[in-house]
């Protein structure tokens, strides 16, 4: 235990992360079962299992399992694999079901995971109880995001989530009905890197100008992208950690009118503000049309995207998935919904015009990193953030105040 | 008419045919090539590129996530991203080659036609990796008669891993 402890301290410096972090195929097994199985993970929405026997499968670490929406009506999550022999029981991304049947002994398990069947009983002598799936210790959620553990003493979910609570709701209040819909899809985009290169980029405010050259000369005149290419006096936006590792990029400083974050105008979709107005009264409804969506990570696998719901899947050391969604809304029109959707595809996929050029990037790191390696310089802008009272720390948008927050927690968590 | 009298309105004449392979032979090559511009050049102003994603065996450009689901402009930006020189993605553009091959042709008038194959695409990824990645699928164009040749409005491009995780794809497939 102290060598691992030891092994963690030694990959820390002043403000500087090892590379090996990225490298160390032990400590990726080591980040498998300490932030994975025993702390609390994303799973999945409630809105992607709409109906009774609506199932989702899911890779939380390398374990992999079931989100299904029960019979009566209630959300149950179980380890995709026999209790029997190991098998996969459902080896699609997402069906229906009214229970779980495995194709190699035709053993039966309900939602729930109790054995409920088994062919040939005349051999079983064993207490059927005793052969369930395997379930997380605890199951929690927050306005339809559904979190495990497999580790009993992880704490309450809210402990975990802390001002991650906020963002969800400002998230899901971008809603008039205040409830989100994951109904469009996942698309699913590989990065031959380290999954952690990930979270550290979703909310990097300072590599867009350079990473993103590109994409800014052609689209930023006129868009709600402009802020990106701006100087470092004139920008306004700031990086935020808001602690446990969820650190983010709140660009609402930036905006000056309604919906500026969506590319739009509210003349232009009227519908839309009217219903928010009923629904949150003027001022506030005005508020969050100003202020727009989060761009936040939620530690450790969860990505507020703006308007994308982002999960970021660990392979292996060098291997990882980036997951996204449009966050579609419930109470809009399908043409606000539509425009979601493609805003969402010009963001974010390995054909988009941002997420192709980072990926690119963090290959390269990966390839750059899997020799001796080097100590990383997160120093930028140690000297000028601000801690604020309630425990949170602001930076300048350009300011590694993002990654320190996630390499502190990622750090304490790892040596606990 | 279509040129082959005698046969059902939806069939192509071999002379179409031929015509037809020619223009998706050079539209793969310009593809291939990264020569920007001339492919840009076959298209129609109402086309639509579209490369379909997901588990949903009812895909919809509005409704569901879409590797791709370009209209004209967006699809003119595309290309004018990969031609600023700063593309990380496609810096340098990635070596490969595609064949085509299964051809099914359509009339869908008598100047509009639909031509489906299925194709292979072997492409190098120069700029990180250095790994050659093999893409699969079907395509799906849809050319007008322009002149002596053919214009593109339509092109499907149907991965066999759609719904599975991809690597970077920011060339034009």
């Amino acid at each position: 235990m102290d060598g691992e402890r030891k092994n963690i301290r030694n990959r820390f410096g002043d403000d500087s992360v090892h590379s090996t972090i990225y490298t160390d195929r032990e400590l990726f097994d080591a980040e498998m079962k300490k932030l994975f199985y025993d702390g609390w993970v994303f799973v999945g929405h409630e809105s992607e299992v709409p109906k009774p026997n609506n199932y989702i499968t899911r890779m939380i670490g390398r374990e992999p399992v079931i989100m299904v929406r029960t019979r009566e009506g209630n959300i149950s999550v179980v380890s995709n694999r026999c209790a029997h022999r190991g098998n996969m029981l459902c080896h699609q991304h997402s069906g229906s079901s009214r229970s779980f049947s495995c194709e190699y002994h035709g053993w039966t398990f309900s939602h729930e995971g109790d054995l409920v069947g088994v062919p040939l009983p005349g051999g079983s002598h064993k207490d059927s109880s005793c052969l369930g799936l395997q379930k997380p210790a605890m199951q929690a959620g927050h306005r339809g995001f559904v979190f495990i553990t497999f580790n009993p003493d992880a704490g309450p979910l809210d402990d975990h989530l802390g001002k991650a609570k906020d963002l969800i709701d400002r998230s899901v209040s971008l809603s008039p009905t205040g409830k989100i819909k994951l109904s469009a899809g996942w698309l699913k985009q590989r990065f031959r890197c380290n999954w952690k290169m990930l979270p550290e980029n979703s909310t990097d405010g300072y590599h867009a100008p350079f990473t993103h050259a590109s994409f800014l000369r052609v689209f930023a005149p006129d868009s709600q992208y402009k802020m990106l290419s701006e100087s470092e006096d004139e920008r306004k936006s700031k990086t935020v950690d808001w602690g446990n590792g969820h650190v983010a990029l709140e660009h609402a400083p930036s905006y000056e009118e309604p919906l500026q974050w969506l590319g739009t105008t509210k003349e232009k979709v009227p519908d839309y503000v009217e219903s928010m107005k009923e629904a949150y009264g003027e001022e506030e409804a005005m508020r969050k049309l100003v202020d727009g969506p989060p761009h936040s990570t939620v530690f450790p696998n969860l990505f507020l995207g703006e308007m994308n719901i982002a999960i970021f899947e660990p392979v292996s050391v060098d291997e990882c998935v980036l997951w996204h969604t449009p966050m579609l809304l419930d109470g809009v029109s399908d043409k606000l919904n539509a425009r979601i959707l493609r805003q969402s595809q010009a963001a974010m996929g390995p054909a988009s015009f941002l997420l192709a050029d980072d990926a690119i990037i963090s290959e390269r790191q990966q390839v750059a990193t899997g020799g001796r390696g080097g100590w990383m310089d997160l120093s930028r802008g140690r000297k000028r953030e601000e801690k604020r009272e309630d425990g949170t720390i602001w930076g300048h948008i350009s300011d590694e105040t993002t990654n320190r927050g996630f390499w502190s927690h990622y750090r304490e968590v790892m040596q606990a | 008419m279509n040129g082959n009298e005698g046969n059902s309105p939806t069939e192509v004449s071999s002379v179409d045919r031929q015509s037809l392979v020619d223009f998706l032979s050079l539209e793969a090559r310009y593809a291939d090539e990264a020569r920007y511009d001339e492919w840009d050049g076959l298209l129609e102003s109402d086309m639509f590129y579209w490369v379909p994603a997901g588990d949903t065996e009812a895909p919809n450009p509005d409704t569901t996530v879409s590797v791709i689901a370009d209209n004209r402009i967006r699809l003119k930006n595309r290309i004018a991203q990969l031609k600023t020189g700063l593309r990380l993605a496609q810096q340098p553009a990635s070596p490969m080659r595609r064949q085509l091959s299964n051809f099914e042709f359509k009339a869908l008038s008598e100047n509009e036609f639909s031509i489906e194959c299925n194709f292979a695409l072997f492409e190098y990824r120069i700029q990180a990796t250095r790994e050659m990645t093999i893409w699969a699928g079907r395509y799906e164009y849809r050319l007008r008669r322009r002149g002596d040749s053919f214009g593109m409005f339509y092109k499907r491009v149907e991965l066999t891993n759609a719904s599975d995780p991809l690597p970077t794809l920011a060339f034009l497939i």
